[in-house]
């Protein structure tokens, strides 16, 4: 119980941000590799107005052979590649993509991951039901006749559904678009289309199955998770990209007609999404299964609060520390699929650069022009450590009693 | 115990109906069937002749139906036959690559674990010097490094830069486009058993060293913890107090202590070590089975990725039980029934 007592000097309260930055600030590598993640958004924010060439130009005039293969020099810093392209430029517009694909894939994930783990950990052996509202069955406001109020409302709610997926897919694909072109603000319509586009296609699914029907969605949910472990997530991956970009078939042919040169760093981003959200679901379904049962929660719906109130205001800030660790290192693990991806030339296509696809190019001329090889395979383990250390310093900061 | 074994080897078999149904979704759903490629070769081709080449592979039936009849014959042990190699799908795959990648990763495994697990008890015996400051770098270090990028980089010290620097230097093979001087030279008397088998560890130093890198560098970390962990429990100050050698507390009280977690991480990183070796396969040409899914999704040769990809989702799935049982075995207090 507080006493009161003024005249005691309290000690100055402190937030958990501020806690957790007094700590975060002691792991130096930690705050190296957050300098690095700064310096590194800013050039894929700016990479057009810091690029010294177009990463795409290809050199048309003069002594053609003199200027393919250029070791780094005074105009090219990092030399040019077989086609006469200037490599610096392509790093920079390479960090464009990484950037894009690794935040976009990591942040959708994030969100797919967090509303699936805290729905299924929350109504975990309680199959639950949203569909009660009028035209449930046993209601009595009934004006046109059950099922065909049914039917017209399943329609209606597809319908949006479907039109809300779709607007939000096209706006995906133009902020991909006006982002290559070099236009500020694209990434962010490319994330907002990205996020509203999967909510709606997931909500259908939620809305659909487990509302509608009264499944219980962890069950589901944790044997789907069970499945996708076993099976080598690599090949799939690449089984999966090669269908969505194969140009002869429908979804390589939609893709290619709507999104143009944009198209490969959209199918990229939403295979990553494919198998990223599963380890956030697995973390948040864990934690909340246990924080259920605590009585913060018992106290509010004691109090009347609603159970989306009770999930996103509750339950949710309880697992900020873990999530914000676990995309930390999602968006490492999302660039480093990426540039396998590419890398293997089922990712990121030319002409976009990307550092994956730069590096398996340069490895065709690994006796030629060895020098090459540097820039991108340095800035791809580059970027892969400091987001892991980032992590680790997050872990630190966030979460002390896990360290192992 | 044998019991539990029995019901885990029976539900390989709904797991694997499951999976085998999404990968040949997955692939059926690819755009584009053999026939095109006949047609790209021979112009003059007439549509007839293309409908009853679909009829004969059975192209023009509906997926479900393919599935059927693709299972029905996968488990008498055919697998269709490679389009791309004219071969049967089952002798490429288990045949010829399954081996090879067995060998790769299993040589990788067993590397990465007799480095990672005493590096990691030194480091946590002398936890904070500066031999385990160095360590921890490197491991963080290690485990940073895509698989890729350092194959690569391996290949151009080993094979292109050291090689132009030292003469003399033994030029590791850049690309393993043959893997090794092939076993039937060896029956036929032309190469000795010798050259055959130096040739091909030659061959596989390079691809083993990177896709080693990885697990040793996260295992020798795991190990560390689990060992300081152990390290700091009663028992172990128990064994100390009644005046045991440092040796026997260390090797006989701790280590199988802090071997229990290892398995665990050992067993779940199996699949990694698989995926992993897709990736090193490609990056040194080893003619294992991740190159030949790669080059099979290319040249459309379904069957055989098909088959590739069942046998990696099997081999991994069996490794996932046999790390629950390991865990079983090294740790005495957990009983299945």
């Amino acid at each position: 119980m507080a006493v009161q007592a003024p005249s005691i000097p309290q000690p100055r309260s402190q937030t958990l941000w501020a806690l957790a930055w007094r700590r975060f600030r002691k792991h130096k590598l930690a705050l190296a590799a957050l300098v690095y993640v700064c310096l590194l958004i800013a050039v894929a924010l700016f990479a057009p107005i810091l690029a010294p060439y177009d990463p795409t130009a290809q050199p048309l005039s003069g002594d053609l052979a003199s200027q393919y293969f250029q070791l780094p020099s005074a105009q090219h810093w990092l030399g040019t590649d077989e086609l006469g392209r200037d490599v610096f430029s392509r790093i920079l517009y390479g960090a464009r993509i990484e950037m894009l694909v690794g935040f976009t894939a990591a942040l959708v994930s994030l969100f797919i991951g967090m509303v699936l783990g805290i729905l299924a950990g929350y109504f975990s052996g309680r199959p639950f039901r949203f569909y009660q509202g009028p035209l449930a069955q046993g209601s009595s406001w009934q004006p046109l006749g059950f099922a065909l109020w049914r039917v017209i409302s399943w329609v209606i709610f597809y319908g949006l559904l479907y039109f809300i997926a779709d607007l939000a897919w096209t706006l995906a694909g133009d902020g991909v678009r006006a982002f290559l072109g070099g236009e500020r603000g694209g990434h962010w319509f490319a994330l907002l289309g990205l996020v509203v586009s999967w909510g709606a296609v997931l909500a259908a699914g939620i809305w659909g199955l487990f509302a509608k029907f009264g499944l219980d969605l962890d069950v589901v949910l944790s044997r789907f998770i069970d499945f996708i472990l076993t099976i080598p997530s690599l090949p799939l991956l690449l089984v999966l990209s090669a269908l969505l970009r194969d140009s002869q078939g429908a979804v390589g042919q939609w893709a290619q007609a709507t999104l143009g040169p944009a198209a490969s760093v959209l199918i990229i981003i939403t295979v990553l999404v494919i198998f990223g959200w599963i380890s956030t679901a697995r973390l948040v379904r864990g934690a909340v299964l246990s924080l259920r049962e605590q009585d913060f929660v018992t106290a509010a719906q004691a109090l009347g609060s609603s159970e989306v109130r009770v999930m996103f205001r509750h339950l949710l800030p309880n697992v900020t520390a873990p999530l914000v660790i676990n995309t930390t290192l999602e968006v490492g693990n999302a660039i480093l699929s990426e540039s396998i991806l590419s890398y293997l030339g089922f990712g990121i296509q030319e002409p976009v650069p990307s550092w994956g696809n730069m590096l398996s190019r340069a490895q065709d001329y690994l006796f030629s022009a060895p020098h090459l090889l540097f820039a991108p395979g340095i800035m791809i383990f580059l970027t892969i450590l400091a987001f892991n250390y980032l992590g680790d310093g997050l872990r630190d900061a966030l979460d002390p009693r896990s360290r192992l | 115990m044998f019991a539990y074994t029995v019901r885990r080897l029976l539900q390989i078999i709904p797991l694997m109906f499951a999976a085998s149904i999404v990968i040949f979704t997955l692939l059926a759903l690819q755009p584009g069937d053999p026939t095109d490629e006949l047609r790209q070769a021979n112009p003059r081709i007439t549509q007839e002749q293309l409908e009853a080449l679909r009829h004969a592979y059975g192209l023009d039936q509906p997926i479900y139906i393919r599935y059927f009849k693709w299972l029905g014959r996968a488990l008498q042990g055919d697998f269709g036959q490679s389009r791309q190699y004219a071969v049967p799908a089952a002798q490429k795959v288990f045949g010829e690559r399954l081996p090879n990648t067995l060998i790769l990763s299993g040589s990788a495994f067993l590397l990465a674990l007799c480095v990672a697990i005493p590096v990691g008890i030194f480091s946590a015996v002398r936890q904070y010097s500066l031999a385990d400051n160095i360590v921890t770098t490197l491991t963080f270090l290690g485990f940073s490094v895509p698989v890729f990028v350092l194959g690569i980089f391996l290949l151009y010290t080993f094979a292109v830069w050291l090689p132009d620097k030292i003469p003399g230097f033994p030029a590791f093979p850049p690309v393993a486009e043959v893997p090794y001087t092939p076993f039937s030279e060896v029956r036929s008397g032309t190469t000795s058993f010798w050259i055959f088998l130096r040739n091909w560890a030659w061959n596989l130093v390079l691809p083993v060293v990177a896709l080693s890198l990885i697990q040793m560098a996260s295992w020798t970390r795991f190990m560390r913890g689990s060992m300081l962990e152990v390290l700091n429990l009663d028992f172990v100050r128990t064994a100390r107090s009644k005046g045991l050698s440092e040796r026997t507390i260390l090797y006989k009280h701790a280590l199988r202590n802090a071997l229990i977690p290892i398995v665990t991480l050992v067993g779940l990183s199996i699949p990694g070590v698989l995926a992993g070796a897709v990736v090193t396969e490609s990056v040194f040409s080893y003619q294992g089975m991740g190159r030949l899914i790669l080059d099979s999704l290319i040249s459309k040769d379904y069957n055989v990725a098909m088959a590739a990809l069942a046998m990696l989702a099997l081999i991994t799935a069996i490794f996932n039980l046999v790390a629950d049982l390991l865990y079983a075995v090294v740790d005495p207090r957990i009983r299945y029934s």
